[in-house]
């Protein structure tokens, strides 16, 4: 839709999208690669805490496919984003948690 | 049986002043015999509340409507979680036995020693293998959780199905007839029965279908 230049809106999707770029200064949006680790360490984790106990075929098949969905890989690239972001603190603090080492 | 330092203790001797620490507690040298210590719980009983409420009064109400739930997993002791991922860590990732953290309550000693009393760093991998293989983690190829909601006793691994339309109520008690597929725990209908009991289905669809917790994780 075209915005009249001298639509009675004008003021006020200015100040929509004023409010919308503080909002943005305010959390800088997490680079892509960052998410992505993110989430799928997160899930990586869950399944860690999933190993079927007492042990279960079915089941640990099950685990094992999302284990390897989502952890494979997960020590290099957590080292990697350590290097990254060492000046970062927001980002370091939100790596922290992670165990350093979960692969063999 | 007594003590050297009990028996000290009880003799006291003048001008003597009593030990400020505690005899080291002897601890049991690590192998297949721990597995079965610490077991997995399968009862809502063994959960931290309120999870164990609102999962007790949504597994009634599920019981209630007629529907089967079978429950596999609710609470893994912090203890087991801890014997899992060091027996699995000094196998896979070669930590060394000697310096792995103790945990409250778990008198392991993963370090054994010979018969000199030095370290024996054969015994000691093999007895972690025994445990790795007890425990079914042969072929994991990442380490157990020490933390988790299943550790913190706050969520549950459980099969539910029904037949024909389950009529079920809310925790508000409205009931709500779910007559949508799959007649399983991964019905929408079904999640938002249990979301009113602060019963969550894990937020990563398919990829988890047993599990439900207090958070969606």
């Amino acid at each position: 839709m075209a915005i009249d230049a001298m639509s009675p809106w004008r003021p006020a999707l200015a100040g929509v999208a004023t409010a919308l770029l503080l909002a943005a200064c305010a959390t800088p949006p997490a680079t892509p690669d960052l998410a992505t680790f993110l989430e799928r360490r997160a899930t990586c984790d869950h399944f860690r805490g999933e190993i079927p106990d007492p042990p279960d075929p079915q089941r640990l098949r099950e685990v094992m496919e999302q284990i390897e969905a989502y952890c494979k890989g997960s020590d290099a690239q957590l080292a990697a984003l350590r290097q990254r972001y060492r000046d970062d603190p927001v980002v370091s603090k939100q790596l922290a948690p992670f165990e350093d080492r979960i692969e063999p | 049986m007594a003590t050297a330092a009990a028996q000290a203790a009880a003799t006291p001797t003048a001008g003597a002043v009593p030990p400020l620490t505690t005899p080291p507690v002897p601890r049991e040298p690590s192998g297949r015999q721990w597995v079965a210590r610490f077991p997995t719980s399968a009862s809502v009983a063994d959960c931290t509340p309120p999870f164990r409420d609102n999962l007790r009064a949504f597994v009634a109400a599920l019981g209630a409507a007629g529907a089967s739930v079978n429950i596999a997993a609710t609470l893994r002791p912090p203890q087991r979680a801890y014997l899992m991922h060091w027996c699995w860590c000094i196998v896979k990732q070669k930590t060394d036995p000697r310096a792995i953290p103790p945990l409250d309550g778990v008198g392991i000693a993963w370090a054994h020693l010979d018969a000199q009393g030095g370290y024996d760093a054969g015994a000691s991998v093999a007895a972690a293998q025994e445990m790795v293989e007890a425990y079914g983690m042969q072929a994991l190829n990442v380490a157990p959780a020490l933390q988790s909601n299943h550790i913190s006793g706050t969520a549950v691994d459980m099969a539910i199905s029904w037949t024909g339309t389950l009529a079920i109520a809310r925790r508000d008690g409205a009931v709500v007839s779910i007559d949508s597929q799959p007649r399983t725990g991964m019905n929408p209908d079904l999640k938002a029965v249990g979301a009113t009991y602060g019963v969550l289905k894990f937020i990563g669809g398919a990829s988890d279908m047993p599990h439900w917790s207090a958070d969606g994780h």
